[in-house]
């Protein structure tokens, strides 16, 4: 039977009726007071695939995750250089490492600020091995593909296409508690992205350090900053323009989206100096400028009358199917180097939130839109895989564990073997991709929570939640 | 009189020969008029060039549509320029002017721009350019000009050719090779060892990335479709994949055995080469070293016997890809979407699609395709709001900002792709798109109508809306300055006769309407506009044709097409 796409679309959304309706709930405006806390989250994505399996090793097990990854010819890391971290609880006390790019988030870490999610990603329901291979209940669409997977991920939907992700509708579900400020709540540092897109708001585009944030958006041959241009008859002349669309409905999303641009700009033109200083990364770094402007328009939210934001970050690079690592240094390389960054970045961000007091207000996560291949590749690299490890780090974090939903094993850190119990692969060719135990949905409905969306509406955040076990993993206090 | 009549008749019955002619599908378009009002002369080069222009208005008036598009079907490519190769790693003596040629994309998008502004072809350029979109390779993995440039004049040349040829070309030009990894792709060594599969292999399986992306992105997509492309679903409403990891393993296993074709002679030295095809690697005895030559199943069932050879491989995978029923539907509604309407109805795609397949082994496939999807009654039926509200496609940066300098007549360097008010500040960094996705998503969706596709929203943003808008006043209003030795030139507009016009505003914004929106400002439109020029002071003619032109180049009228 042929359809359409909208038939398409509404029918992928047919088993997820009820949070459909969930979701158009959140254009009513509820007449809440505006929030008396203030909160942050910040999301950062890893595109291209992160191979997680690198970044966080079982140390006392070393010798699990070594029959794959430690002969000269391949990307393992050497037990000696790793930086050891034991989880508090759930583990009996087995000792991991950190890859040794990671000494910051190390170090916080040690302070109680940084729990890691292990073996996370899409799913559309929990699944065994035996479950997957045998086709015994859904799998996520498109598996092992970039474009779907990062929209799983950003999207919190496994088995069909939506068009907002869990960051816009976390948005639209808690709009309210800003009050009436007119000031977006998401902002994105890299461009539009269906994370920060919900139902009813669009997020806010800005431009990283070292733009000035009082003219990251704009418009010239117009005065500077401060003056409003209201007033000016080309100025006006725009905006009344803008208000037009001819009954055409490309024209008018094109139009909401300037006129959102042109009260942005307006409110930032006025808005005071941002206390931020400048991170200590020389030199600069893509992510480490995202997270600095971050830090900046988290500095503004008393004089914008926001009490939560949302942030989207990212940065590219991961998807290593080649020259993962230094041949004769595995410590080395492209995906030690961009860790370095992810590491510095996070932890100059996590310094300036101290600084502006609100370190216990801020959370920021990683997402990927999968791991790669724990068997690597014939040239120094690692192929498309599935579930891998999340870190989520901030003052509100219940620090220094790892949480989820344990696999086979008993545990939530999977099992290191080609073919064993959390492989999606068999036989002499299994590849080693993990089947995530924890799904990137529970995740979702967490941060989501911790935001504070009621629990009646979380399943508008991740429309799949009651197909598992919790949507509260018990990460952030 | 008579004689009038009779030349009038002449010409009807020629160009409806003409139309009638290119139905080699035995389609029949619906009745085109032989002539185009100035309006459908505009709107028709707003999705079949780089934009409307005094000179190529006037062509599609005297010619008509239908020829005009053949003519274009016939004009000679130019070439990109010929870049030298030299070494990867940079020569400490090649600086300055050496290391923007040699080691940046500074020429080819230079090129780019330069022959989208005055160049004749300008058909085969936006095909050209629709193709980069759909086989995307990018400097992330590209790095040398030189590599690039043979890719993008391979696109270029066959723009309007056989797609399954295309296909096949583009898997063995070394640039794709280099950026999706079937470049040196070795097949796996066997336990037990066996050299009649895998003579010289790895321990690991081959690469997926190439045999990946050539299914997802460059011939059947991720679902079944029908012929018009909308999703097949299966018993219980789910779509149907089209393929499986499985199935990605058995094409990687194809993808292998390539290598680079002897070095070249290049600057200073033999350098790799990144100019002929890749050729299979054999030894001295010629037997191939890393292909894997055991059995394999590609689609529908199609089984490759062992001890294939690579090439003929090769050809039997890419016969084996362009025979599945989904190409057709996926590649031309593709093709509409980079050219006339981001959502075509089924009817539409259908009817290309129909064309796509009738030509499949036609050596101008591709041409036919291209010229049925902008001879489609869908495509030259300017739509009513009333009745099609959905109807427009978001302009892409290079396509606004190359309508904009045609239509003022623009002298330019070309120039146009970095900076803080160029292409690349829009989002879409000529030749290096962020990913093999290309610099937008396909099929994103316009925001807050979550049926409805809208790709090039995936690059205009609260950021990129004012960047466009600054292009507008910098070139409106000063020009881009010369800056030696990389802005040679600079970039002018020429607005004499819309100087001219500015005493009467009302004349002045109805012309630009025609020229700019093919007629379709509302009159609340012009008001505003008659009335934000009328605070300029009449002694100001200048300011006051620039205020009005400003106005429309910034609004969402002009950015979007309909």
């Amino acid at each position: 039977m042929a359809l359409t796409r909208r038939e398409f679309l509404l029918r992928s959304f047919g088993a997820l009726g009820a949070a459909t309706l969930a979701m158009e709930r959140f254009g009513m405006t509820d007449v809440f007071a505006q929030a008396a806390d203030y909160k942050a989250l910040v999301c950062v994505f890893l595109f291209g695939g992160n191979d997680s399996d690198n970044i966080l090793i079982p140390y006392d097990n070393y010798s699990q995750y070594a029959v794959k990854r430690n002969n000269s010819a391949n990307v393992g890391i050497p037990q000696a250089s790793l930086l050891q971290i034991t989880p508090s609880s759930g583990l009996g006390g087995a000792k991991f490492g950190l890859h040794p790019s990671l000494d910051g988030i190390k170090s916080l870490w040690d302070l109680g600020k940084v729990a890691i999610l292990p073996n996370t990603g899409p799913l559309v329901e929990p699944l065994t091995r035996n479950e997957y291979r045998n086709r015994l209940k859904r799998i996520p669409l498109n598996l092992f593909s970039h474009s779907d997977q990062e929209n799983q991920w950003q999207t919190a939907v496994a088995n069909g296409f939506v068009s907002t992700g869990w960051g816009g509708r976390t948005a639209d579900a808690i709009a309210s508690l800003n009050g009436s400020a007119t000031f977006p709540m998401i902002a994105t540092m890299t461009g539009n992205n269906i994370f920060s897109t919900g139902a009813f708001r669009r997020p806010l585009a800005l431009s990283p350090a070292p733009s000035t944030l009082s003219r990251v958006i704009r418009l010239d041959g117009f005065p500077n900053p401060p003056a409003s241009l209201q007033g000016i008859p080309r100025y006006d002349a725009m905006e009344a323009i803008q208000a037009l669309d001819d009954g055409f409905t490309v024209v008018k999303a094109a139009n909401q989206i300037n006129a959102s641009t042109f009260s942005t700009m307006e409110a930032l033109r006025s808005a005071p100096d941002p206390v931020v200083s400048p991170f200590p990364l020389s030199p600069r770094t893509g992510l480490g400028n995202q997270l600095e402007q971050v830090a900046k328009v988290i500095s503004l939210h008393d004089a914008l009358g926001l009490k939560r934001q949302i942030f989207f970050c990212s940065i590219g690079g991961f998807d290593t199917h080649g020259d993962q690592v230094n041949g004769n240094d595995p410590t080395t390389g492209q995906h030690a180097n961009l860790w370095a960054t992810i590491d510095n970045a996070v932890k100059a961000f996590y310094d300036a939130t101290v600084g502006l007091g609100v370190q216990n207000n801020v959370t920021l996560c990683t997402m990927s839109e999968f791991g790669r291949t724990y068997v690597p590749n014939g040239g120094l690299g690692t192929d498309h895989a599935w579930g891998n490890h999340v870190f989520v780090v901030g003052g509100a974090v219940n620090g220094g564990n790892f949480y989820g939903v344990p696999g086979p094993n008993g545990t939530v850190f999977p099992t290191l073997a080609a073919a064993g119990p959390n492989d999606t692969d068999n036989g002499s060719g299994a590849r080693g991709r993990w089947i995530p135990t924890t799904a990137i949905d529970q995740v979702a409905t967490t941060l989501a929570s911790w935001m504070g969306v009621a629990n009646a509406d979380l399943a508008g955040i991740s429309p799949n939640i009651a197909n598992f076990s919790t949507a509260n993993l018990g990460f952030m206090s | 009189m008579i004689g009038e009549n009779g030349l009038a008749a002449k010409l009807l019955f020629y160009s409806l020969v003409a139309i009638m002619g290119v139905t080699d599908a035995g389609n029949s378009y619906a009745a085109v008029a032989p002539k185009a009002t100035e309006a459908e002369a505009v709107r028709f080069l707003q999705q079949a060039s780089w934009g409307p222009n005094k000179a190529t208005i006037q062509k599609v008036r005297q010619q008509g549509i239908a020829a005009w598009i053949d003519g274009q079907l016939k004009a000679r490519p130019k070439t990109y320029p010929n870049l030298r190769f030299y070494p990867e790693s940079q020569p400490e003596n090649c600086v300055d002017a050496c290391a923007r040629d040699n080691y940046t994309y500074y020429q080819l998008q230079k090129h780019f721009f330069t022959n989208a502004l005055t160049g004749q072809d300008q058909l085969r350029q936006r095909a050209a350019f629709a193709l980069s979109q759909i086989f995307v390779t990018a400097q992330g993995a590209v790095p040398m000009p030189a590599w690039m440039r043979t890719y993008q004049q391979l696109l270029y040349d066959n723009a309007f050719g056989n797609y399954r040829e295309l296909l096949f070309d583009v898997a063995l030009t070394p640039s794709m090779g280099r950026y999706l990894d079937m470049l040196n792709n070795r097949c796996q060594t066997p336990v037990p060892a066996n050299v009649n599969i895998c003579r010289n292999g790895s321990i690991a399986q081959p690469n997926e990335n190439f045999a990946r992306e050539i299914l997802q992105l460059f011939s059947i997509g991720t679902f079944m479709m029908n012929q018009d492309g909308t999703y097949q679903t299966d018993g219980v409403g789910q779509p149907i994949p089209t393929y499986d990891q499985a199935k990605v393993e058995e094409f990687a296993r194809v993808f292998t055995g390539w290598v680079l074709a002897p070095p070249l002679r290049g600057v200073g030295g033999d350098v790799p080469n990144y100019k002929v095809p890749m050729v299979v690697r054999r030894n001295s005895q010629n037997q191939e070293m890393h292909h894997d030559r055991g059995a394999k199943t590609l689609l529908n069932g199609a089984v490759i016997p062992a001890g294939t050879d690579a090439e003929v491989e090769l050809n039997l995978a890419i016969d084996n890809i362009v025979s599945h029923a989904n190409v057709a539907p996926f590649i031309s509604k593709q093709l509409i979407r980079h050219l006339v309407t981001a959502n075509p109805s089924p009817a539409y795609v259908g009817r290309i699609a129909a064309i796509f397949s009738a030509n499949l082994n036609s050596a101008n496939q591709l041409g036919v395709v291209i010229k049925a999807i902008l001879m489609d009654p869908e495509a030259r039926t300017l739509p009513d709001a009333a009745v099609d509200p959905d109807a427009g496609k978001l302009n892409e940066p290079v396509v606004f900002m190359l309508n904009f300098l045609r239509a003022f007549e623009a002298k330019s360097d070309g120039v146009l792709n970095g900076g803080s008010r160029g292409s690349a500040a829009m989002n879409q960094d000529v030749f290096r798109s962020p990913t093999v996705f290309n610099y937008y998503p396909a099929e994103y969706e316009v925001p807050g109508e979550p049926n409805l596709i809208g790709p090039v929203f995936g690059i205009f943003s609260t950021q990129t809306t004012i960047t466009r808008a600054n292009f507008i006043n910098q070139v409106l209003f000063s020009g881009i300055p010369v800056s030696q030795p990389n802005t040679p030139k600079g970039t002018v507009l020429t607005l004499k006769i819309w100087e001219d016009l500015a005493d009467t505003p009302v004349e002045l914004v109805d012309r630009l309407s025609c020229w700019m929106l093919h007629c379709t400002m509302s009159q609340d439109m012009k008001t505003i506009i008659v009335n934000a020029v009328n605070t300029v002071p009449v002694t100001n003619l200048l300011l006051r044709a620039q205020t009005a032109i400003y106005l429309v180049a910034t609004s969402n009228h002009y950015q979007v097409l309909r």
